[in-house]
């Protein structure tokens, strides 16, 4: 099995570098190899189907605010690595 | 004293024959003896002295709970308000956490010693606790071994007589794998019974929070203290469910044994006797024992390693560097994802990259889709065993060993990730199927240096932990 592990990496926004990169490629297509033995399995369950979902509930609730949590938003802000006037800093996009 | 159980040390304290500062003193003094060959700790909490006074207090005026006073080892991934959660990571090194995890706020309550965080493999991704970003632990039966993963930390504390109990995570066997390597018991709860709010999530379908102890009443007591629903965490379980389901019927005697899948699983010759030998315990105890079918669970593991990258993958886009944890600079925000995320470790960047290798659009059909249903169809082979609802009475315990083979030398698979996964070939169907299971000591096995533990796992059915309990109580008496 080949993987062209630079593309993948491009996807992931993951770089490669030094030591990570020894025997990188084998092993992800060593353990992927051995994943794809599921495909031995016969029959599907329809994703669009209760039994795809399987036990799992919905959960949706009013979009109000529930001060459910013990933190405040200072303790959150001071996590920032970086912040101006209480907003997250980042690099700027465009 | 580490031969106490919680419930006998409770009883000390309350009888004032000993002190909770005696009792932490001594839990101290053996982690400043054993600590700098272990490696166990990442940090020992500076504020265990006001504890102690608090945990005294409580007592003294009579309002002591069972874990008042009890000294506790905490895994890097649960988050303590104000202490440092780093995942065993470089990445989130000097995270602070900004609130309580509900498993931690629900054992505060109690005012037990929080005695420090323990090590783990980097976001409790790997078996042997290698994969940490700090330190190695080490086992402590041969040093020379892994403790196994990725909870090694926790159960190195117990065993070692560091802390009588600590808390893992379990996300393909966690808790079980280093329990059965270490020699102490080790519980994975029904998914959805704990409440992962507040847990660093890695696979969020599998995980669970669980308790490791020395022996099965302390696990159990502190299982009972943890468990409940949690409006934080939409998978708990009602309280009524729990009820329903634990007073339905009483359980047997029936165990059965997916031989099929253990002859498989590349097994070693002294814990395949080790484990035969368990069964004949159980049988001498009155214990009936059948060979039973999972036809799919044969690819547990296959779809394990899908799922779990997969959900990895998108758990793990959280650290980037922008909203807490380390930043490191680059030209464009682009570069700078990716100068951050180079402080993550070898094993989290490559279950990333599977991750997004399986839920790639062109792949997703063949992995991800055929690994969910592997998932739906595991999960009708253990409905089938254990009866159905119709009132077709099923097996009451599922028991294999807890691993294919006794903790291995470190640096032994670290290169080899795929062999590595095999260990957790019998463990992980519990948590595609999210039973509980527990590991509990089986005895020795003779290994090159001397004896190593063995572990006995028992999965039961959906919120019957006070089966597992039972069972090992036989088991152990």
């Amino acid at each position: 099995m080949e993987i062209n592990v630079e593309n993948l990496s491009k996807l992931s926004r993951i770089r490669i570098s030094g030591s990570d990169s020894v025997g990188l490629s084998e092993n992800i297509s060593s353990i992927l190899e051995y994943s794809s033995k599921v495909q031995k399995v016969s029959g599907s369950i329809d994703a669009s189907s209760d039994e795809y979902i399987g036990d799992i509930k919905n959960i949706f609730r009013e979009d109000v605010s529930e001060s459910k949590f013990s933190f405040k938003t200072s303790d959150i802000i001071n996590s920032f690595p970086k912040s101006k006037k209480g907003y997250l800093s980042v690099k700027k996009i465009l | 004293m580490e031969k106490l159980t919680i419930k006998e040390t409770n009883n000390l304290l309350l009888k004032k024959d000993i002190s909770v500062k005696e009792l932490v003193d001594k839990h101290l003094e053996v982690i400043k003896e054993k600590d700098e060959r272990l490696g166990v700790f990442l940090e020992i909490f500076s504020d265990i002295e006001e504890n102690v006074k608090n945990a005294q207090n409580k007592i003294d005026e009579g309002n002591a709970d069972l874990l008042t006073g009890i000294p506790i080892a905490i895994k890097d991934n649960i988050l303590m308000k104000g202490k440092v959660s780093s995942a065993a990571s470089k990445i989130i090194e000097n995270y602070t956490a900004p609130y309580d995890s509900t498993v931690i706020s629900k054992l505060k309550k109690n005012n037990p010693i929080f005695i420090g965080r323990v090590n783990m493999d980097e976001f409790a991704m790997g078996s042997s606790t290698e994969n940490s970003a700090f330190q190695t632990t080490k086992n402590p039966h041969d040093n020379d071994r892994v403790p196994g993963g990725s909870s090694g930390g926790s159960a190195t504390a117990v065993s070692s007589g560091m802390t009588p109990i600590s808390l893992g995570s379990d996300t393909g066997g966690s808790i079980r794998q280093p329990a059965s390597f270490c020699g102490c018991v080790g519980l994975k709860p029904t998914y959805g019974a704990v409440s992962r709010f507040g847990l660093i999530a890695m696979g969020s379908s599998l995980d669970q929070i669980g308790p490791l102890g020395m022996n099965v009443s302390d696990v159990e007591d502190v299982f009972y203290q943890i468990e409940g629903y949690d409006p934080l965490d939409s998978t708990t379980y009602g309280i009524s469910e729990r009820k329903k389901e634990r007073l339905s019927s009483k359980a047997g005697k029936r165990i059965g044994v997916p031989w099929h899948l253990i002859e498989n699983g590349g097994i070693s010759k002294v814990v395949l006797d080790n484990f035969k030998s368990a069964l004949k315990k159980l049988e001498d105890r009155g214990y009936e024992v059948e060979d039973i079918s999972l036809p799919h669970t044969e690819h547990a593991l296959n779809a394990y390693y899908i799922i779990t990258p997969a959900e990895v993958s998108s758990n793990m886009a959280r650290f980037d560097g922008m909203r807490y944890g380390k930043r490191v600079e680059g030209k464009d925000l682009l570069e700078e994802y990716e100068n951050s995320r180079e402080l993550l470790g070898k094993e989290v960047k490559s279950r990333i990259m599977i991750g997004t290798y399986v839920l790639s659009a062109g792949y997703y059909d063949a992995y991800y889709n055929k690994a969910h249903t592997v998932r739906r169809f595991a999960r009708e082979d253990f409905k089938k065993v254990f009866g159905n609802e119709d009132g077709e009475k099923g097996i009451d315990i599922i028991a294999t060993p807890t691993t294919p083979t006794s903790s291995f030398k470190i640096g032994d698979k670290i290169n080899d990730p795929l062999e590595m996964y095999m260990a957790d070939i019998f463990t992980v169907s519990a948590n595609i199927t999210g039973v509980p299971a527990i590991s509990i000591p089986s005895g020795n096995v003779k290994e090159e240096n001397g004896d190593m533990p063995a572990g006995l796992q028992l999965m039961a059915p959906w919120l019957r932990e006070d089966v597992l309990f039972g069972v090992s109580k036989d088991f152990l008496k």
